[in-house]
């Protein structure tokens, strides 16, 4: 029995060195993968005439016919959307059309009402408590007001993903390294480190939720409106610290905002949700998904008000409970 | 004709609108109810799953058990002596005020002591857990937890609640003892009652069995304040309000269910004590 489970180990290992290849062809397989749960594998005949299964590499992130229903209003519709390793996508669109939602049920803190999501692979709602927050370490999360533990000093803040999942590192290294991250996203530890959040400025908290979301060396970034409420400067350093996350770390990342600028600077890819009360039954939420070039090209009415910050007949309609 | 019928339709949709109502506050009961068994077994689970750490448990026994033992004690003192102003003249019209002991501190240790312990942490200890986890809620730092990889029930519920049902019987025995001898030093220096029987008559009527009831009974007190409290804060609406109004619905919920338990573990320890003990002394 041992003999035979090392040699399924071994196939394993040897499909997973198929990887990059395999990476390539998920677009061309991808009914084939709708139809599994998880892993999706193919059976081939090897050379030496065993049968052997090669696993293909799914998406990092997944959202399929996802839908999410509070009480009787429907935030989002129908959404199915991918995140490949090494992509930045800005998901955009005015207050209310469910980005935040969207980027929330992408991690788990929202359940979807029906549709599912998946990390590499694996469906979020299937997982058990224990293994939903193992996944979550991949993640970092950037949150609007930066959400910084105000019980906390700015170092213990950034030091505590660390503190709770990487248990061989000794106090010294927990500290050299809060200090690197710190430095990485323009604080100066010896300020900083020993103030609580309520004496720092919306910036510095903001980088300081930055700091503490790569201090796992994530796979994934969300963030959520990560330049709202920031001077155009500080907005900038925010770019700044996401095309260095995206370029200098490989993360992926997920970007939430209305700030068209960070938007277009920041991602290869824009995603345009429209507000779901203001669609005909017939109509898809997600009006535009290209890139950057593409979105000011795009004919789409609506895409363009938006991309272009016109108010158009929007204050008749809001007065009329459009 | 026409007359008539708008009346009816119009009685018909208000009978309806009224019957939906009803329908509605009972499901949103219902449900909170359920939601709060889920998140109740959540909350032993992982407690057993993976011990709290210690640095949590350590600001939450301080914060529930250092911090609350003055006020239990103030009030258990002041409880004995209000006992006693209040028994003093019924005991003495029938001539039996060194009796009065037997009164003041069985009442005490089987009632007064558990409640009023349990009542006082709810106040001090239940609405600021409800406020602190409600200001979490709203400013995302629960949602920050989880997407740590922290679940917020291991980290920020688990210890709250083991220190609760660790540290109440504690608060209880305090409680007991400030107004045993609150209520001594009221009767006997002030109401001038002999010390000798004072003690002798509340010997012979508190059994060690009355302590122990009273103790058990906080433990369930405890456990069902953190629960409650930590789930108005988990499921706490938005902004300030929303956190006022965890606060406040926090301390009524767990004063509606200490007093509903209390008449639940009454029965049931008087049962047993009847079976182990056979019938009741009396303080006469």
């Amino acid at each position: 029995m041992f003999g035979r489970k090392r040699s399924t180990r071994s196939e394993e290992a040897e499909a997973y060195a198929r990887d990059a290849h395999a990476e390539a062809s998920i677009e061309e397989d991808e009914a084939q993968y709708r139809s599994r749960d998880s892993i999706v594998g193919s059976t081939f005949i090897a050379e030496n005439g065993t049968r052997k299964v090669l696993r293909r590499r799914p998406p990092l992130l997944e959202i399929d016919d996802l839908n999410v229903i509070f009480g009787e209003n429907q935030v989002l519709r129908d959404i199915n959307l991918k995140i490949r390793r090494g992509e930045t996508v800005a998901i955009i669109g005015e207050s209310g059309c469910g980005k935040t939602v969207l980027l929330k049920t992408m991690i788990g803190l929202v359940a979807p009402t029906t549709g599912r999501v998946f990390f590499k692979g694996n469906d979020l709602a299937t997982l058990s408590d224990k293994e939903l927050t193992e996944t979550r370490a991949h993640y970092g999360f950037v949150f609007q007001m930066a959400a910084l533990f105000d019980s906390m000093t700015i170092a213990e803040n950034v030091a505590f993903p660390l503190r709770q999942h990487r248990k061989e590192m000794s106090r010294r290294e927990v500290a050299e390294r809060v200090e690197f991250l710190l430095e990485e996203v323009g604080l100066n530890p010896r300020i900083v480190s020993n103030k609580t959040p309520s004496e720092i400025s919306g910036g510095m908290r903001k980088r300081v939720g930055f700091a503490r979301a790569l201090a796992m060396d994530p796979e994934i970034m969300l963030y959520d409106e990560p330049t709202t409420g920031l001077d155009p400067i500080m907005s900038d350093v925010v770019n700044e610290l996401m095309i260095s996350a995206r370029d200098r770390h490989k993360v992926a990342g997920v970007l939430v905002t209305h700030d068209m600028k960070s938007a277009v600077k920041v991602a290869n890819r824009l995603v345009m949700l429209y507000p779901h009360s203001m669609l005909s039954a017939e109509q898809p939420q997600m009006i535009f998904d290209g890139s950057a070039e593409e979105i000011w090209r795009c004919e789409d009415s609506r895409v363009s008000q938006f991309i272009r910050g016109e108010a158009r007949d929007r204050v008749r309609d809001m007065s009329m409970g459009k | 004709m026409n007359d008539r019928n708008q009346n009816e339709t119009t009685l018909r949709d208000k009978i309806i609108g009224q019957v939906s109502k009803m329908g509605r506050a009972i499901s949103t009961r219902v449900a909170l109810a359920g939601n709060l068994a889920v998140f109740s077994t959540s909350t032993i689970f992982w407690l057993f799953a993976k011990p709290p750490k210690k640095e949590t448990l350590i600001s939450s026994f301080f914060n529930i058990g250092v911090l609350s033992l003055p006020v239990v004690m103030l009030t258990g003192t002041f409880i004995g002596m209000v006992l006693a102003v209040q028994a003093f003249p019924q005991f003495k019209v029938i001539g039996m005020e060194t009796r009065i002991g037997a009164a003041i501190n069985l009442s005490l240790v089987k009632e007064l002591g558990p409640v009023l312990a349990a009542t006082m942490l709810a106040g001090r200890v239940g609405s600021a857990i409800a406020a602190e986890l409600g200001t979490m809620r709203v400013t995302e730092q629960i949602d920050a937890l989880s997407s740590m990889g922290v679940n917020p029930i291991h980290y920020l519920v688990a210890p709250r609640f083991f220190a609760c049902l660790i540290l109440i019987p504690g608060l209880t025995l305090f409680a007991d003892l400030m107004g045993v001898i609150g209520g001594a030093f009221f009767s006997i220096k002030l109401l001038g009652v002999d010390w000798s029987y004072y003690w002798e008559y509340s010997r012979h009527t508190v059994a060690m069995f009355d302590v122990f009831a009273g103790m058990f009974k906080s433990v369930f007190f405890g456990g069902a304040i953190a629960l409650i409290c930590c789930h108005q804060g988990f499921r706490c609406g938005a902004g300030a309000e929303g956190v006022g109004k965890a606060a406040t619905s926090s301390f009524v919920l767990s004063f509606v269910a200490i007093l509903f338990l209390d008449l639940l573990l009454d029965v049931f320890l008087d049962q047993i004590q009847t079976m182990v003990f056979g019938t009741r002394g009396s303080v006469m």
